[in-house]
């Protein structure tokens, strides 16, 4: 009588187990690790692209001056400096709202169509924008004033040159000339002390938009008064606003040129 | 009274012993398949979800774009001062919102969440609060999925 050997009949549970085994190891823990993985993918992806867009928004940057058009329009004008578009959602001033929609181009300039504003005597207009990536820029030009008596009701920015020079030590003596015609008792002149040690930073005022004329010198015991690195010597300066800042920068080096 | 066991008696067939050997591993086998099929399914579903929430979690954007106090009309109790909060969901999620002014949070029912869609301008909360001149404000606004901004106002 034939019979089936004792090996084979204690290898068939064997192998079935192991065929077992391995079939809940392919359909159903491999399955389960990609699916995780594949989550996990997704997740690292999500997170470089907000890096991404977080470094978008870091990034971008505005030249922005409210000023007022008619007795009650406010004009925003608007540089993109960034490298990105920039999107203008929402205009603040003071506590009304102005929605919009306006898109700008790196580097360009937009004015704003005069926003309508609602004035009220002896009151500050605070203007900021905010940008669809979740930025706030508020007015370089500061505060908007209205009085009704004053002629046009408000009072704009103050203007002016501010000179920074990176001091090395010495003496600097600063001319700001309004017209290089004008009488010399309309200049502003500036001495530093010569035993400064730090940067010099110094403000001059002007009453109106223009060109002024700018000298920067500093005092060499030798030879008097000589050039600084860039050099300024009756060098014309423009404060145009409203179209560009209030307050014009000029920054030289403390060194001779 | 002797019992005789036969001795010639013989054991079950070995192909039937091997048939219910056989059968008994498939079914503990077909068993085991099943259980860790659905245990591994749920597995991967709740670590997929998860994931997601923790996604959407760290996607959220959003600030307060600005702070004021309003003078509302209502009908039944004529103008009412109000501080209103707005804020700006400029993310890629939508988010749902509470505001806590110097510790109170509004609105006041805890279960109440405000909605406000991914890129949606705004929404303001209205929160019945008297303006104390100079008074500085802490705000802090906060989703459900546990981010938070701050604002800081001086009442003016």
């Amino acid at each position: 009588m034939s019979t089936i050997s004792t090996k084979f009949r204690k290898g068939t549970s064997t192998i079935l187990g192991t065929l077992i085994f391995i079939g809940i190891i392919f359909t159903s823990f491999i399955p389960m690790m990609l699916v995780m993985k594949q989550a996990d993918t997704l997740y690292d992806m999500r997170k470089h692209e907000l890096e991404f867009l977080d470094q978008e928004r870091f990034d971008e940057e505005i030249s922005f001056y409210a000023y007022p058009d008619a007795a009650d329009d406010i004009i925003l004008r608007i540089k993109n400096e960034g490298s990105t578009l920039l999107k203008i959602v929402m205009v603040w001033i003071n506590d009304a709202e102005y929605p919009h929609d306006v898109n700008i181009q790196s580097m360009e300039t937009k004015s704003l169509a005069p926003l309508d504003v609602v004035l009220q005597d002896l009151t500050s207009y605070t203007v900021k924008v905010i940008t669809e990536n979740g930025n706030v820029f508020s007015s370089e030009a500061g505060t908007l004033y209205y009085s009704s008596s004053t002629t046009d009701g408000w009072y704009t920015p103050s203007l002016g040159l501010c000179v920074h020079i990176e001091n090395l030590q010495g003496k600097y003596q600063i001319i700001i000339r309004i017209n290089i015609e004008a009488d010399p008792l309309t200049d502003q002149t500036y001495t530093s002390d010569s035993m400064e040690h730090e940067d010099i930073e110094k403000m001059f005022w002007v009453d109106f938009p223009g060109t002024y004329y700018v000298t920067i010198k500093k005092d060499d015991p030798g030879s008097g008064w000589v050039n600084v690195i860039p050099p300024y010597n009756n060098e014309p300066v423009d404060v145009l606003w409203p179209a560009s800042k209030p307050i014009t920068d000029i920054y030289v080096s403390g060194i001779f040129a | 009274m002797k019992t005789q066991i036969p001795k010639n008696r013989r054991a079950i067939s070995p192909v039937i012993s091997a048939l219910i050997l056989s059968a008994a591993v498939l079914t503990v086998g077909a068993a085991v398949w099943a259980y860790s099929q659905g245990a591994m399914t749920i597995n991967a579903e709740y670590y997929a979800e998860s994931v997601i929430n923790m996604t959407d979690t760290i996607s959220e954007r959003f600030i307060i774009e600005h702070v004021c106090y309003k003078d509302v009309y209502y009908e039944d109790v004529g103008y009412v001062t109000e501080l209103h909060v707005f804020v700006y969901n400029y993310g890629t999620v939508d988010i749902e919102v509470r505001v806590e002014v110097n510790g109170v949070t509004y609105p006041v029912d805890e279960e109440v969440w405000l909605k406000l869609p991914s890129k949606e301008m705004e929404l303001y909360q209205t929160i019945p609060l008297d303006p104390i001149w100079g008074e500085e404000l802490n705000i802090k606004a906060y989703t459900r999925r546990e981010n938070n901004v701050y604002y800081k106002y001086q009442v003016p």
